[in-house]
């Protein structure tokens, strides 16, 4: 959001999207797209033309003609990327598994693989700076950037990459077989040091693929786990302070008393041989401090927190805070929102008031179908996904129908400070009315998938939702603001 | 060997992968990109080009046993398929034998043989096949031929995330199915029972060999309460037709001789 | 929080009042064909007969029926080709014998009219062998032609649609006795001695009565569920099958009059093939309506079967 609001303030230049549709998937398209009009160049890679790389002809404010495609100077080059299935990589999750996937087919026409691309990009960047004798240049003249590539297209080897990530001895290139054995007096050199050990004993540690049956069902060797293959963190806790785990039938790692070591069917999170009846001393430093019944060793004290007096922005308890725009005050605290949350105030991101608002009555939430992928550059143009979810809608409960005349099948028009949305109507019990505070409360739910180009088109509801985010991860607050509802199509 | 779908839908979550798995694997058409408003069906029942097609009910009646907030509702998912009739109105009905009965007892149309007649799209009590209007034969769930011919399970069973969808021997999917219907009753759920598992439940069709666990009317998941084969009944018509076709030489001899007789 | 006491949904409860079955994907030439076929399989029969009981006397009579098969059949299998998805293929339907499948048993029928009726038509009127071949061919026709009238009420009845499922003792009747008198309302617009006249005349009106009566049974056999007549009564299929009944007594009332007017006679012929027509067509769309609705199939299944037993669930 920091910087969507210095491009659309003039101050950045270029930008690159990969594999990403922030004016489908981002909130507030307009703003979104009005940093990309004030661009010199934008480079969008991506599976098909989304909205993103189509922002200078196909957008809201063109249809509208607020905005002329020949007064947008942003020079925008769109390259067609690979599919997994036509490229070797890893997935990796949000559980931090990593997963090796190798390339199945060679992608179409001029589609290239990201890996290509940045390969490509920063031997040209070299190239281009290497008669440079200002001092500026030289971390780009230094750079090794040496990859082994294969193919008519040069496309380079992944394997090569993981392994440079992975991390090796300098002196005689050998991989290190984890993030323990890395140095920092330059013997050592490491992508990343979390993927340390996912190239252990020269092998693509990524790629394994045993069988179910051939292995413990916590699986280590499917995949590899960031870090140390370790596939729950802090799973000390699951053994009780004797370090016996505290249900037989979900048995995970013991302190195996004969051989004084920590082990399990997944990599101990622990200190391998600290025993639970280790305690520290008065002046114990460092892990040392960490007694033998403290699992969260990466905490100062060794115990998780609910009290979290360092490292969190608006802590230490959570709290309740209303969102940015809500329909109701408070009713904990005479703070209304997160007084830490960051806010973007400017005249192209207006806010509905923080209560009350009489324009916007209504409480919204977006969220994802399991139909389409994210903002849809996968899904939606793709026939068989695209039938399943053929259309933007918005959920409303029967009464909320009934108050706003709204007809399941029909079109409804949805409106914020920002924008006005069309959307179908389903009629859905599932959404209800909310009581609170002897007042009733209406939700209406948005999927967020669509946009003006695919197989199935339809408004974005992130057009409704303004730039504002949480302090710590700077999330956007897409998940709760306030909107009207009306009958009908929206204005043309 | 007889083999088949037991489709659980106390666990369908209604992710619609075995749709999108089927129409994958045996490259499938859409069928239009149209919102219904039908909760979260936009493919409305099964056709020609959609074998696999999942039901989203919502109802205003509670689920049994089910401890829930929302009071006089819930929200049933059920992912339907052909059936695979033991006896099947569709392959009776077929007049140039394209329709056949495979070694997995599945019921398979070659469609190097089908002409188009669509004499089995009025055949099916369930109204699974249906005849594609660009390419004028009649398609429907080939209970993945193809990939049990290789030992592979069916597309939409091996998609399944949460074995709603089993595929197995049908005794042995038939004896599970009947320990889960046990099981659910004794957690409370007295409502669940099997769909067309057997001939005694089903008689119509004597059993499915892909056959359902539900929790209501069979109706409410769109299917039919007490399906038949249609030529179950139809001995009867055969005997009318004969009287009537014997009728109408008496018909045509009276009028002659009639005729005579007067002059 | 509660916890769900299990109660079920009503019994009239549908999936969003979707049809349950598909539609019938036949077109035009299905019902066209029904007429086309049955005409010409009574005309086979009265041929043969006339053929057999009158010979010369009625030889005019005989060879405008031979005709008229030829014609029903012939064009008849041409529509019925043309309703095929893949009409290239439509010899497919001999490749095997299936007693259990209507269509298959009526493209051996149909065949095998066909074949006859173009021998008889061709060959009757000669000399000799070829004569008697011919003769033969008539008479084969006219057997073949009883079924030919009669086995399309059983291809209908013999589909999971309510509305044609459940007329399948009255149908067959109401097909015969229709494809009589259309037969016979063609021919009274051909010129025939008086003998023939009388002949025709008097099938026709036999096949009228019997066409009235059987439409009556009809309506008794699947009145016994209401929403499965629904499609007799209600809508386009409704009007036809209304008109149908209308145009039989019509055409019935103007054979009374025909023999004193050249013009009754015209008018009688002309509502009797209308009729003929409405009456096929009638059928064709309430077999479309019937699938259409599903109560129709959830109404006709929560009937207590023949032994008086609710439907069974295992």
């Amino acid at each position: 959001m920091t910087t969507v609001a210095d491009m659309a303030d003039g101050k950045i230049k270029g930008y690159f999207v990969m594999g990403e549709n922030p004016t489908v998937g981002s909130m507030h398209g307009a703003l979104q797209r009005k940093g990309l009009r004030q661009l010199e160049w934008l480079v969008v890679r991506d599976l098909s033309l989304v909205e993103t790389a189509e922002f200078w002809r196909d957008a809201p404010e063109i249809e509208r003609k607020e905005v002329a495609p020949e007064d947008i100077a942003t020079e925008v080059f769109f390259f067609p990327c690979a599919a997994h299935t036509e490229k070797d990589g890893t997935f990796t999750n949000t559980q931090r598994l990593l997963q090796w996937h190798h390339k199945a087919v060679e992608p179409p026409g001029d589609a290239r693989s990201e890996l290509h691309f940045m390969f490509h990009l920063g031997r040209r960047l070299k190239d281009l700076y290497k008669d440079s004798t200002d001092a500026k240049d030289r971390p780009v003249q230094e750079l090794a950037w040496d990859y082994p590539t294969k193919g008519p297209t040069g496309e380079p080897n992944a394997e090569a990459v993981l392994k440079e990530i992975n991390g090796f001895f300098v002196a005689d290139d050998q991989v290190v077989q984890s993030f323990t054995e890395l140095k920092d007096d330059g013997s050592t050199a490491t992508g990343c040091w979390a993927y340390s050990g996912c190239y252990a004993e020269g092998v693509n540690q990524t790629a394994r693929k045993k069988p179910a049956g051939e292995q413990s069902w916590v699986a280590p060797e499917w995949g590899w786990a960031w870090p140390a293959n370790r596939r729950i963190l802090y799973n000390r806790a699951s053994a009780d302070p004797q370090g016996r785990p505290w249900s037989e039938r979900k048995r995970y790692v013991w302190w195996n008393e004969d051989e004084s070591r920590w082990e399990g069917h997944d990599a101990p999170d622990y200190i391998a041989d600290r025993p639970p009846s280790y305690r520290p001393d008065e002046d114990a430093r460092g892990i040392d401090t960490i007694a033998g019944t403290d699992p969260f060793m990466m905490q100062a004290d060794g115990k998780g927190w609910l009290f979290a007096p360092s490292g969190l922005l608006d802590g230490p308890l959570p709290a309740h805070y209303e969102p940015q725009e809500s329909v109701l005050e408070n009713p904990l605290y005479r703070q209304q929102s997160n007084p830490a949350r960051m806010e973007w105030k400017r005249r192209d991101n207006p806010y509905n008031r923080p209560f009350d608002d009489p324009r916007f009555p209504y409480v919204v939430t977006t969220y994802r179908l399991t139909e389409h992928h994210t903002a849809g550059g996968m899904s939606r143009w793709l026939s068989w996904l695209s039938e399943l979810q053929p259309e933007m809608f918005c959920e409303v409960s029967p009464e909320l129908a009934r108050d706003r005349g709204l007809v399941n099948g029909e079109w409804a028009t949805i409106s914020t400070a920002r924008g006005e949305i069309e959307a179908r109507v389903l009629v859905t019990e599932r959404m209800r009315p909310l009581k609170m505070k002897r007042r009733v409360i209406h939700q209406i739910g948005l999927p967020y998938h669509w946009g003006s180009k695919g197989l199935v088109k339809g408004d974005a509801a992130n057009e409704l939702i303004s730039f504002v985010a949480d302090p710590n991860t700077s999330i956007q607050e897409s998940k709760a603001l306030t909107a009207n509802i009306a009958p009908g199509r929206r204005s043309r | 060997m007889a083999k088949g779908f037991f489709t659980d839908t106390t666990v369908c979550i209604g992710c619609k992968a075995c749709e999108v798995a089927c129409k994958q694997w045996n490259q499938l058409p859409d069928d239009g990109f149209v919102f219904t408003g039908m909760s979260y069906d936009n493919t409305v029942h099964l056709g020609a080009s959609t074998w696999r097609h999942v039901s989203f009910i919502e109802r205003p009646v509670p689920l049994a046993g089910q401890i829930t907030g929302y009071g006089q509702f819930s929200w049933l998912m059920m992912s339907d398929v052909c059936k695979h009739c033991v006896k099947a109105g569709c392959l009776e009905a077929c007049p140039t034998g394209a329709i056949v009965r495979t070694e997995f007892e599945s019921v398979f149309v070659q469609q190097d043989v089908c002409n188009g007649c669509g004499y089995c799209v009025v055949a099916c009590p369930f109204g699974v096949i249906d005849r594609r209007e660009d390419d004028g034969r009649a398609w429907k769930c080939t209970l993945c031929y193809d990939r049990q011919k290789e030992g592979l399970v069916p597309a939409c069973a091996k998609a399944c995330p949460t074995e709603s969808i089993q595929f197995g021997e049908l005794d042995e999917l038939k004896s599970k199915a009947r320990e889960r219907v046990e099981q659910l009753h004794a957690r409370g759920m007295t409502d669940a029972y099997l769909y067309g598992a057997d001939a005694a439940g089903q008689p119509g069709t004597e059993g499915l060999n892909a056959f359902f666990l539900l929790v209501d009317e069979p109706q409410v998941y769109n299917l039919p309460p007490a399906p038949t084969a249609p030529n179950k009944k139809i001995r009867a018509s055969w005997a009318s037709m004969a009287g009537a076709a014997a009728a109408l030489g008496v018909a045509a001899v009276a009028s002659v001789l009639s005729g005579r007789l007067s002059r | 929080m509660r916890v769900g006491n299990g109660t079920r949904s009503g019994a009239d409860t549908t999936y969003y009042d979707r049809p349950v079955l598909k539609e019938p994907v036949w077109v035009w030439q299905v019902p066209a064909y029904f007429y086309a076929g049955g005409a010409a399989g009574a005309a086979a029969v009265l041929g043969g007969v006339a053929q057999a009981l009158e010979g010369d006397d009625v030889a005019g009579l005989v060879r405008r029926c031979r005709y008229l098969a030829v014609g029903g059949t012939v064009v008849g299998t041409a529509l019925l080709i043309a309703d095929l998805g893949r009409p290239e293929r439509f010899l497919n339907m001999l490749r095997v014998f299936k007693p259990s499948s209507p269509l298959n048993v009526g493209s051996w029928i149909l065949s095998a009219a066909t074949g006859l009726s173009v021998g008889a038509a061709a060959l009757g009127s000669r000399d000799g062998l070829p004569g008697r071949l011919g003769a033969a061919a008539g008479y084969g026709a006219a057997l073949t032609g009883m079924p030919l009238a009669g086995y399309t009420a059983v291809l209908l009845a013999d589909t999971a649609v309510p509305a044609w499922q459940e007329a399948r003792r009255s149908l067959p009747a109401l097909f015969i006795a229709s494809a009589a008198s259309s037969a016979a309302s063609l021919l009274s617009l051909m010129s025939l001695n008086q003998r023939e006249q009388q002949i025709v005349y008097r099938f026709g009106t036999i096949a009228e009565v019997a066409e009235i009566a059987a439409a009556k049974s009809v309506d008794k056999e699947v009145g016994r569920v209401e929403r499965v007549a629904r499609a007799y009564k209600e809508g386009l299929s409704g009007s036809l099958w209304r008109a149908s009944g209308l145009l039989s007594y019509a055409s019935l009332a103007l054979g009374l009059l025909a023999r004193r007017s050249k013009a009754a006679n015209l008018a009688g012929a002309i509502t009797g093939t209308a009729g003929g027509l409405a009456t096929r067509f009638a059928l064709f769309h309430v077999g479309k309506a019937s699938a259409r609705d599903p109560r129709a199939t959830f109404d006709l299944q929560r009937q207590p079967d023949e032994r008086g037993q609710p439907p069974g669930r295992s």
